[in-house]
């Protein structure tokens, strides 16, 4: 059973697609609540796990955060707005623009279940590519609120994140 | 089910599964040992539960726009080809079904109508709710809660939940509080009132019968007796007597942790007073009388105390949960029968669960249990200790079974999980290939099929048997 289980985790990902010479790419990841109007921060394993996806891809991000970067974007929270919004910070490179919104489900045979609504969108010289889903998160503790859901997320949106990536790389991006 | 067909067209739709196959060459029912006293792991069966959430008006954040949404949750324990049922869908219920709106009169309050619920979190290792409080009750609710406060009060009828053959009114108030100190800290306390009022006429409503005897009962001898003491005035026999009946339930909760490697704590404790018994029918020479019963049954109290502890000690490579329970059992009226109702039992479990690789990890699980019977005997701990239920002679008219009022139970559990969500001991979806060991000292401790009779005419031979091992292939995921 022990090798089994050995040679199971020895079985390594295949790289994702690369495209060309290293690029630069803005990244900002937003946490929306549901009882709150401010936009905020993500917590910081999520940022790794976005990041982490962007690095891959022979991308080089730098993460805006911080009041100054999110008070521009709590008044809307339309994706183009907040696009329009940002382009004052922005360089000619591209943006990545990950917007969470956790929302408390209920509590489902003793974990607490939270849907995080996502939407992915990626701006790059006048084009952008989109992608909106649900991600079901269960966390253990009553405790663990919105932060946690996002955290909770990082998984499947990085996951979600290098496919929009790879979509936009292979278009030519 | 149309309802649920329609909400689930449109709703957001959230889950739980478990399901399992445990080949067992040792004649059981493809669980390790009884009862999850022992730890879930290996000892629970197949699950499946469906929970549907309509949104009929979204939250608005920074506004005080109402918000309101559906939620009807159907579930049971039984899949296809998993177990005697089949998966059937009458084993299937609607359990839970509900209305909540929000920003309606109060800032920060969530209103409820339908089925209800008041919980502080649960004994993962375990699978058990120590705190729960109106998840028997049809009523109101209302949830005031911030970021460190919350405050549930709710009220209802409990009657079809604790009496669903016998159905009478029975009233029903919980209130409870949590306060979250600096995010470290978490207290709970809360409390449930039941009252089942006086109805004249109705045979539902609680009576008494006077002058039952409890081990009469017990033995189905009331009717008996009474001819016994009054020749030929069956009929005469006592009529019951209206009354009220009463019952309540407090918990308390302590969570705590965050620091370090200690990722949190929890304890729980539960006292309750159990809801006296309405009436079972005794017949006598074809006739049949309704014994109210309440008055033997008034005084079934349950302290139940548990505790969780989750610790990371080395980041993404290695977890383990420690949790222990107690629980003691009193029935005041019952000093000769041993039933579940009156034991004392505790428990520890201990889950260790390494990280070859994200998505392949290691687990290993021990539980050390024991269960003690008040009322004298009730395991078997050899095959043929029916002979053995009376300090170690056999009586006939005894009301003791077994040779032994106590039963000590190891389990030992380890395999290979496949997390593809990545590590965490109660991360899910989890598929497992697990193997599991049970050492009791009562004699085939797990579901099974074998004839104990010692009957001269018995065609299968008794079997002595204090281990018992069975692998399993399994999934679990909640969604």
């Amino acid at each position: 059973m022990v090798l089994i289980a050995l040679s199971l985790a020895c079985l390594k990902p295949a790289p994702p697609a690369q495209n060309g010479a290293l690029r630069p790419l803005a990244v900002v990841n937003v946490l929306d609540a549901a009882n709150d109007r401010a936009a905020v921060d993500t917590p910081d394993r999520f940022d790794a796990a976005v990041l982490g996806e962007v690095s891959r891809r022979a991308l080089v991000p730098t993460l805006l955060q911080g009041p100054e970067t999110l008070a521009p974007l709590t008044p809307n929270r339309e994706t183009s707005q907040r696009l329009r919004a940002l382009a004052p910070q922005m360089g000619t490179e591209g943006v990545l623009l990950v917007e969470t919104r956790p929302v408390y489900y209920s509590e489902l045979n003793g974990q607490y279940r939270w849907t995080v609504g996502v939407v992915v969108t990626l701006a790059s010289g006048g084009q952008t590519a989109s992608r909106a889903f649900d991600v079901p998160v269960f966390l253990r503790y009553h405790h663990e609120r919105e932060e946690a859901a996002v955290d909770a997320a990082s998984p499947v949106v990085a996951r979600k994140v290098g496919e929009v990536l790879d979509t936009w790389l292979g278009g030519g991006g | 089910m149309i309802l649920l067909v329609g909400l689930a067209l449109s709703a957001d739709v959230g889950g739980y599964l478990r399901v399992m196959t445990r080949p067992d060459l040792e004649g059981g029912d493809g669980r390790l040992g009884y009862w999850n006293l022992y730890g879930r792991l290996l000892n629970e069966g197949p699950y499946a539960a469906l929970e549907l959430r309509q949104e009929i008006l979204d939250q608005k954040p920074g506004t005080l726009q109402p918000w309101t949404d559906v939620h009807a949750k159907i579930e049971g324990g039984t899949v296809a080809n998993a177990d005697t049922n089949g998966g059937s869908l009458a084993w299937m219920r609607l359990s839970q079904l509900y209305v909540q709106a929000g920003n309606i009169g109060l800032r920060d309050v969530t209103w409820r109508l339908g089925t209800l619920e008041q919980n502080y979190g649960d004994l993962g290792l375990y699978d058990m709710k120590p705190t729960l409080l109106l998840h028997d009750t049809l009523g109101a609710q209302a949830r005031y809660r911030t970021e460190r406060v919350e405050v549930t009060a709710g009220l209802g009828d409990a009657g079809w939940s604790i009496k669903p053959d016998q159905y009478n009114t029975v009233f029903t108030g919980a209130v409870a509080a949590r306060v979250n100190v600096a995010g470290h800290l978490e207290l709970g306390v809360g409390g449930q009132g039941y009252l089942e009022p006086m109805v004249l006429g109705n045979r539902n409503a609680p009576h008494v019968t006077p002058g039952i005897d409890y081990e009469a009962w017990v033995r189905g001898e009331v009717l008996s007796e009474w001819v016994q003491a009054h020749p030929g005035q069956l009929s005469e026999f006592p009529n019951p007597e209206p009354t009220h009946a009463n019952s309540w339930k407090g918990v308390g909760y302590v969570g705590g942790g965050g620091f370090g490697a200690w990722r949190w704590t929890t304890v729980y404790a539960s006292y309750a007073r159990l809801h006296p018994q309405g009436y079972v029918t005794e017949a006598y020479d074809g006739d049949e009388v309704e014994l109210y019963v309440g008055e033997l049954t008034d005084e079934r109290t349950q302290l139940f105390v548990g505790s969780e502890t989750q610790l990371t000690i080395v980041p993404d490579r290695w977890d383990v949960v420690i949790a222990g329970l107690y629980g003691d059992n009193q029935d005041g009226d019952n000093e000769i029968v041993p039933t579940d109702d009156d034991r004392t039992f505790f428990s520890g479990v201990v889950r260790t669960q390494v990280y070859l690789s994200p998505v392949v990890h290691l687990l290993l699980e021990s539980s050390l249990a024991e269960e003690v019977s008040h009322n004298g005997n009730t395991y078997r701990e050899h095959q043929d200790s029916l002979f053995e239920s009376n300090g170690g002679a056999a009586d006939a008219d005894g009301l003791e079974y077994g040779d032994s009022d106590t039963r000590v139970t190891w389990q030992g559990k380890g395999g290979v999980v496949l997390n593809p969500l990545g590590p965490g001991i109660y991360t899910r979806p989890s598929l497992r290939l697990l193997y599991g060991v049970q050492y009791s000292t009562q004699n085939n401790a797990f579901g099974n099929s074998f004839v104990e009779t010692l009957d001269e005419y018995n065609d299968f031979d008794t079997v002595e048997r204090h281990w018992h091992n069975v692998v399993a292939l399994e999934a679990e995921a909640w969604f």
